[in-house]
């Protein structure tokens, strides 16, 4: 893009964003409106009599709507005279439908008394589904979490937190510990040899940022400039800007036959998320959020050994868990929400503070938001959103990184530990590193407008338009005292990162219901959808600073630059058919067709074509009365991912050689026929009810298989060009299973018992390659991608003696051996909520089964002569005996493979809810105090710090290596949320 | 009939604005996106950066050329690994083997990369004549440039590896092959040097063509380039600080990671005088062995106490002082070589006393300034041996040592039985040329 349109574009992004705003401002004006009347009603929960808050009611065929309070109470004013259906839904309670009649000026009344329910067939959901349409009536399987509901119970940090083990099929794991690191969030697998795994995030129908990897090297500069990346492997996660507070709930669609209609970036699932909105004729209603605790790594560094020895200096040596601090926590948030008769509100500020057991590391994080709605005639809604952003966070140096700060504590020597390395660093001082300050400061608007149009109860239109802007600084500074040598830094270094992203979403969709003959509807959905995505990164780099005193790049002797630029474009149509017959049978067919800008020139558009039957068994009067509900489903359908931005172009790179001399070399071979991946998932299963919906169990099996994988096929190298060539010749599968079973237990007045069981399988497996041979092991037909492959580790025992009484010499195959599964083929969580009056307690354990990892800390430490596992066989003198030389030689033959399965205690809490008598005085309404524990304790047999590690950090497309990493923390919390 | 017409243009407006909107970004090249951060072939060809295609050839090759020296350094003993990477490790204790399991250790990657210099080179050299002319281009200084680095490409590959391929996606050929193929590249890129009037590629191609003669055994031509080539010539691999040039001493000083350093074989000879206490980091030579002198070509620096430790933890490290900042670039050759290469002919011809005449051109002078050698008496053997102990010190840790211990048959006596002569095909050569057949290097055998 030349400067002129960049600027264009800047100037474009600013108006439209100020011009959101002056739209909500001028909605908010009083229109006039016809006489109407008022339907009135009440909610509360059947089991226990309690009022139910945030339950939704709808009058059906109509935009309005409004949201219960904490008396369980809602109003909808503004409904013309005539006979309506009041529809009344809650996430966890079957929905209610109440019949009311109003005349002009005329009030109604309606009470419902919700049933909890572990089958919620009845839901009403919107991702993907070409419109609002209950569960009931779509043939794939499909995630809802309830945000309300997990905060409750444990107070989570962030988005990945909530969703962890809450959906089967999507696995949300941290796997480098430090305040605002990234996770690992993917969804039924892997499905591509190269192209990022994280599903496609949207809040409120706005495509979003969700990097999470580093990007320092994107930017061309050379490791040898500025190594490596500001805070090693891991980073800080977008998707943590969010503020957990502000979501209502969120859907997950799994797969390609669930998400068609988004095209091709859909292959690995959309996550959308739902913010809350304020209610129609309430008053202010205020909720408080206040939490405290703390982060605290545990002390199981293999490191413990270390103080026996003495350096050559007498210096004792330190074990690494002596730098385990408690990290402080605290949270605020603070929302208000209500509405008129045609204008709803809510508005939240949060902020958090977040310190790492590790230092120096936080994150401080303050969040804005506003969310209107309103109805200027019974046919239109307007929404708009608008959510600011400021996260600032100290990152840990960590990951593949010579300043990795436990890196060096832990893989030092204690036997070379001095005053200044009393760790025996190897290569920096743990007391430089921790002079080092590294920053990603990012500052995030995201927003849009929805316009709902109604025309007639069977003619609905919603156009959206939205943009996420994120605005990231990264730094590392290197004073100029510290001896950060190994790292390429003499005299001090200064790095300094812009990243400029934003992303442009338009969206339209119509739906159009109509009746074929009777009992046979049509729901017809059409519409089409517009993308637009960029990303701009630069670095700046000052190395050898004069003295101590400066900081700024400028300040140094050597600068360098580096810059990296992409956009992408997507355009998309969809149309999609449901056929419902009666209230049995549903039948949908749709296509998507895409057209993008990183497909090659000589390929035009994509289409994806889908179709789900859904079929409720339990209408019919046939089925035995214990089985409440029973749904059947299948569905098949297509969904895609776009190559790289510029993959399709052949291009000659240029780079400054000689000294500061302009070169040109060949780059990328390109490859114009480039088209997406495309993944076909056949998936079925069912969802049931037992008991009057209080034994839920639910069941999936699906087998996707993706084509056109793209193959990164590198050219003989005598051939030319850098990079490998993309060609879509690849093939995966992935098939699997997914089970969950919901079941109400006990529910006698005071006492609840609800317990939640999730189980999922995965198996991936690479089919093509289409005769491309690479390099490396990660990518072999017939087994997983970024499966773990090692050279054998026969007959190895560090008490072997060999000739002589020494270590015997170990030879090492040349033939490496199929480990096993970067990834858990086997997944549990178990969930219990025990509740008695106003006391609540809630576990969670989850299981993972079948991965392995390399787990490349533990030669790494033996070879630097650490590590308690070598130095429990040292002698008393602290000379070697024949076991030690033997790990030592082992390990310096060998990398380890390790088993990532792991047994944990995920979540813990015990909650009180305040009795009303003691807060009558207050003007306090529920308020509700939680002792809560995260990541809490875990079971392994690896020989490891915690088995979920990846130095990667979170949406890497390798997820093979614990290097160097740093693991999750555990977490404790003490919240209290009230209203008033 | 009107009302029903409103309604349903009310009821359709929106499906209209919706599809148009949608169609409108649509027409204006929606899905069109530009690279800003590369060229296009088609750009390249363009007058203006012709420059800058000719000096990437260059660029390239000397960028690759610091892990040359490293990996030819720790094969041939001149350093020892102190790093934690396995592969150097290998490297360093002799398990280099031709079906080596890794996919791209260090040393295949700096194949991969001369090889792709070579291209490079081949394909500016196309687009010279393409842009040029085929009469202009074969009088270009930039036709010369591009000329001479495909030449040094093919000497440098013979020099490191078993086997290349002789050109893109040809089949294996033997060392042997390369040097005579960079002979005569050698004597293309000399002929528009001339023509070009370029005495500075004149004397790179002719300080190559000498190198290649000499390896290929034409020890006559060898001779006559070495003596052709002016005094005082040097040519260097120039660092850029702002960029991917690499910095051979980040590996081997003890100002960045240590990885590498002098090998253990040398440390009892390296003069310690300069290394009391107060002296931080002392510079200090290895010594002449002729003269127990300190030897000023071969400088390194090893701290008697604190962390003179490699990265590694464990292993003692000599830094190579001789590469401490980006100051101090990698000499590709040099007059000082050439009297070597004429010192040598002249030991194969018999011509002792010349060729010790020859040696002392380089000891005499800076930066050895070390007594001459007397020639007297001196049996063909001791001259040779004078001759790989001045190749040592004069070439120190610049890429020859493998080489030379290979084509003097000495890898077994001066680093241990099993030890390999030089590197094996690159593995991504083998997986990707057509013409190769899928398996392993043939060279080194499989112990």
């Amino acid at each position: 893009m030349s400067a002129m349109g960049h600027a264009a574009v800047l100037v474009h992004r600013s108006a439209v964003r100020y011009g959101l705003a002056l739209g909500l401002t001028l909605l908010a004006a009083p229109l006039a409106r016809a006489q109407t009347g008022t339907v009135i009603g009440t909610i509360t929960d059947r089991g226990t009599g309690q009022p139910i808050d945030a339950a939704r009611a709808l009058i059906v065929g109509t935009a309005l709507a409004a949201a219960s309070d904490t008396r369980g109470t809602f109003i909808i004013r503004g409904v013309r005279a005539g006979s309506y259906s009041v529809r009344v839904s809650r996430i966890g309670f079957r929905p209610e439908v109440a019949a009311v009649t109003l005349a002009g000026n005329d009030t109604a009344r309606a009470s419902f008394s919700l049933t909890q329910s572990a089958v919620e067939l009845d839901q009403v959901v919107v991702t993907g589904t070409g419109g609002a349409v209950e569960k009931r009536k779509i043939g794939s399987s499909m995630g809802v979490v309830d945000m309300a509901q997990v905060q409750e119970q444990v107070a989570v940090t962030d988005i990945g937190q909530a969703l962890a083990a809450k959906v089967t099929g999507l696995r949300s794991v941290s796997v480098g510990g430090g305040a605002g690191a990234a996770r690992d969030l993917r969804i039924r697998g892997t499905a591509s040899f190269s192209l990022s795994q994280r599903p496609v995030v949207y809040i409120d129908g706005v495509r979003v940022d969700t990097r999470a990897t580093e990007w320092t090297n994107a930017t061309g500069i050379s490791n040898k400039v500025a190594c490596c990346s500001f805070a090693g492997g891991t980073s800080t996660d977008r998707l943590n800007d969010l503020n957990p507070d502000d979501i209502e709930r969120v859907e997950v669609l799994k797969g390609a036959a669930a998400a068609t209609l988004y095209g091709s970036e859909a292959t690995n699932g959309v996550i959308q998320i739902f913010t809350k909105r304020g209610k129609n004729e309430s008053a202010p209603s205020w909720s408080l959020a206040a939490t405290t605790g703390f982060d605290r790594l545990r002390p199981n560094l293999p490191t413990k050994l270390f103080p026996l020895f003495t350096g050559p200096d007498g210096t004792q040596a330190r074990d690494a868990n002596s730098l385990i601090e408690n990290g402080p926590y605290q949270n605020y948030d603070v929302s208000v929400q209500g509405g008129g008769t045609r204008s709803t509100y809510f508005s939240s500020a949060g902020y958090m503070d977040q310190e790492g057991s590790i230092q120096p590391n936080y994150e401080k994080k303050g969040n804005f938001r506003l969310n209107l709605s309103f109805l200027p005639t019974d046919k239109w809604t307007v929404e708009g959103r608008s959510m600011l952003t400021r996260n600032t966070i100290a990152e840990e140096q960590a990951g593949n990184n010579w300043t990795a700060l436990l890196g060096n504590a832990m893989n030092g020597n204690p036997r070379n530990a001095t005053a200044q390395k009393p760790f025996g660093e190897a290569w920096v001082p743990v007391s430089d590193i921790k002079q080092m300050q590294t920053y990603s400061d990012a500052t995030r608007w995201t927003g849009g407008m929805t316009l709902n149009f109604t025309p007639a109860p069977a003619f609905t239109h919603r156009f959206t338009l939205g943009l996420d802007d994120v605005n990231e600084q990264k730094s590392r500074f290197f004073p100029y005292a510290g001896q950060y040598g190994p790292a390429g830094v003499t005299f001090g270094q200064r790095n300094l990162g812009y990243r400029f992203y934003y992303s442009w979403t338009a969206d339209y969709l119509g739906q159009y219901t109509f009746h074929i003959r009777r009992n046979i509807t049509s729901d017809l959905s059409f519409g089409g959808q517009a993308l637009k995505e960029s990303e701009r990164l630069n670095i700046a780099v000052g190395n050898t600073f004069a003295g101590p005193g400066v900081s700024a790049v400028s300040s140094a002797a050597v600068t360098a630059g580096g810059e990296a630029y992409s956009e992408k474009a997507t355009i998309g149509y969809l149309a999609q058919d449901r056929l419902s017959f009666g209230q049995t049978l549903y039948a949908t067919f749709g296509m998507r067709v895409d057209g993008n800008s990183a497909f090659g020139d000589n390929y035009g558009f994509k289409r994806y074509p889908k179709a789900d039957v859904a079929w409720v068994l339990s209408e019919y009067a046939f089925m035995p009365s214990f089985i409440s509900s029973l749904k059947v489903r299948a569905a098949v359908g297509q969904a895609g991912k776009a190559p790289g931005a510029f993959d399709k172009f052949q291009t000659f790179t240029a780079r400054s050689v000689l000294q500061g001399t302009p070169g040109v070399v060949p780059d990328n071979p390109g490859n114009g026929d480039l088209r997406p991946e495309t993944t076909t998932e056949q998936e079925a299963g069912f969802e049931s009810g037992f008991f009057h919906d209080r034994l839920g169990v639910e069941a999936s099996v699906y087998f996707a298989r993706t084509k056109d994988a793209i193959v990164p096929k590198l050219l003989p190298p005598s051939a030319g060009f850098q990079t490998a060539q993309n060609v879509n010749v690849g093939a995966i599968d992935n098939h699997g299973w997914e089970a969950s079973v919901n079941y109400l237990a006990v529910a006698h007045g005071a006492f609840d018992w609800t317990t939640n069981l999730r189980l999922d399988g995965n198996h991936n497996k690479v089919i093509d390659l289409g005769g491309v041979l690479l390099s490396g092991t990660a990518i072999q037909v017939g087994y997983p991608v970024q499966g773990i492959w090692t050279l054998p580790m026969t007959g190895y025992s560090p008490t072997a003696i060999g000739a002589n009484g020494r270590a015997p010499n170990f030879t090492r195959s040349s033939t490496n051996q199929y480990a096993g599964p970067p990834l858990p083929t086997f997944n549990a969580s178990l969930g219990n909520t025990f509740r008695y009056g106003n006391l609540q307690f809630y576990a969670l354990v989850t299981m993972e089964r079948g991965a392995v990892f390399q787990n490349s800390d533990r030669p790494y430490r033996t070879r630097q002569g650490g590590a308690d596992e070598y130095l429990q066989f040292l002698n008393s003198d602290g000379t070697p005996s024949f076991q030690a030389d033997s790990v030592f030689n082992y390990w310096s033959l060998f990398d380890a493979v390790d088993s990532r399965d792991n047994v944990r205690l995920r979540e813990v809490s015990l909650s009180y809810t305040i009795p009303e008598r003691f807060l009558a005085r207050t003007n306090l309404g529920r308020t509700q105090l939680t002792v809560s524990g995260q990541n809490v304790i875990w079971w392994d047999h690896c020989h490891c710090v915690d088995p979920n590690m990846n130095w990667a950090g979170g949406d890497a497309f390798g997820v093979a290596n614990g290097f160097l990493a740093q693991p999750a923390p555990r977490q404790y919390r003490l919240a209290i949320r009230t209203r008033f | 009939m009107t009302t029903s017409l409103t309604r349903v243009l009310r009821m359709v407006a929106p499906v209209a604005i919706g599809a148009a909107a949608i169609t409108s970004v649509a027409c204006h090249d929606f899905l069109k996106v530009e690279d800003p951060g590369r060229f296009s072939n088609e750009a390249l060809d363009n007058p203006t950066v012709l420059a800058a295609v000719a000096n990437g050839v260059e660029g390239q090759f000397q960028q690759v050329y610091d892990d040359f020296v490293v990996f030819t350094g720790l094969n041939s003993d001149e350093l020892i690994n102190s790093s934690t990477w396995i592969e150097w490790a290998d490297v360093s204790t002799g398990r280099v083997r031709g079906d080596w399991p890794t996919a791209t250790p260090g040393w295949s990657t700096a194949q991969d990369e001369l090889l792709r210099n070579r291209f490079a080179a081949q394909n500016a050299a196309d687009r010279l004549i393409r842009v040029l002319g085929a009469d202009v281009a074969a009088k270009s200084p930039l036709m010369a440039q591009v000329k001479v680095y495909e030449a040094w490409a093919d000497l440098v590959l013979g020099m490191g590896y078993c086997e290349t391929p002789l050109a893109q996606n040809a089949a294996r050929s033997p060392d042997t092959e390369l040097y005579k193929q960079a002979v005569t590249k050698f004597t293309t890129a000399i002929g528009i040097a001339q023509a070009a009037n370029t005495p500075e590629w004149v004397n790179f191609a002719r300080a190559g063509r000498a190198r290649a003669n000499l390896l290929a055994g034409n020890y006559d031509a060898a001779l006559a380039d070495a003596q052709a080539v002016p005094t005082d010539f040097v040519k260097r691999a120039l660092y850029s600080t702002n960029s991917a040039t690499t910095f051979v001493g980040n590996q081997l000083h003890y100002n960045r990671n240590r990885s590498g350093g002098l090998h253990t074989l040398y440390w009892s000879v390296v003069d310690t005088a300069n290394s009391g206490s107060g002296v931080t980091n002392p510079v200090q030579f290895v010594k002449d062995p002729w003269t127990n002198q300190a030897d000023p070509r071969m400088a390194v620096s090893h701290k008697s106490g604190g962390v003179a430790i490699g990265v590694d933890n464990k292993t003692k490290h000599y830094a190579i002082q001789k590469y401490s900042d980006y100051t101090n670039p990698i000499t590709l050759t040099s007059k000082r070589e050439m009297n070597l290469i004429e010192a040598e002919v002249a030991w194969r011809k018999g011509q002792l006393a010349t060729a010790i005449d020859d040696m002392n051109r380089n000891r005499t002078t800076a930066p050895a300034n070390l007594p001459a050698f007397d020639a007297t008496g001196l049996t063909p053997q001791q001259v040779f041996d004078r001759l790989l102990s001045e190749r040592f010190a004069e070439l120190f840790i610049e890429g020859h040592r493998m080489t030379d211990l290979d084509r003097f048959n000495l890898v077994a006596a001066k680093l241990g039985t099993g030890r390999a002569r030089k590197f094996p095909l690159s593995r991504n050569e083998i997986l990707n040329n057509p013409s190769l057949k899928q398996g392993v290097a043939a060279c080194p055998a499989i112990s």
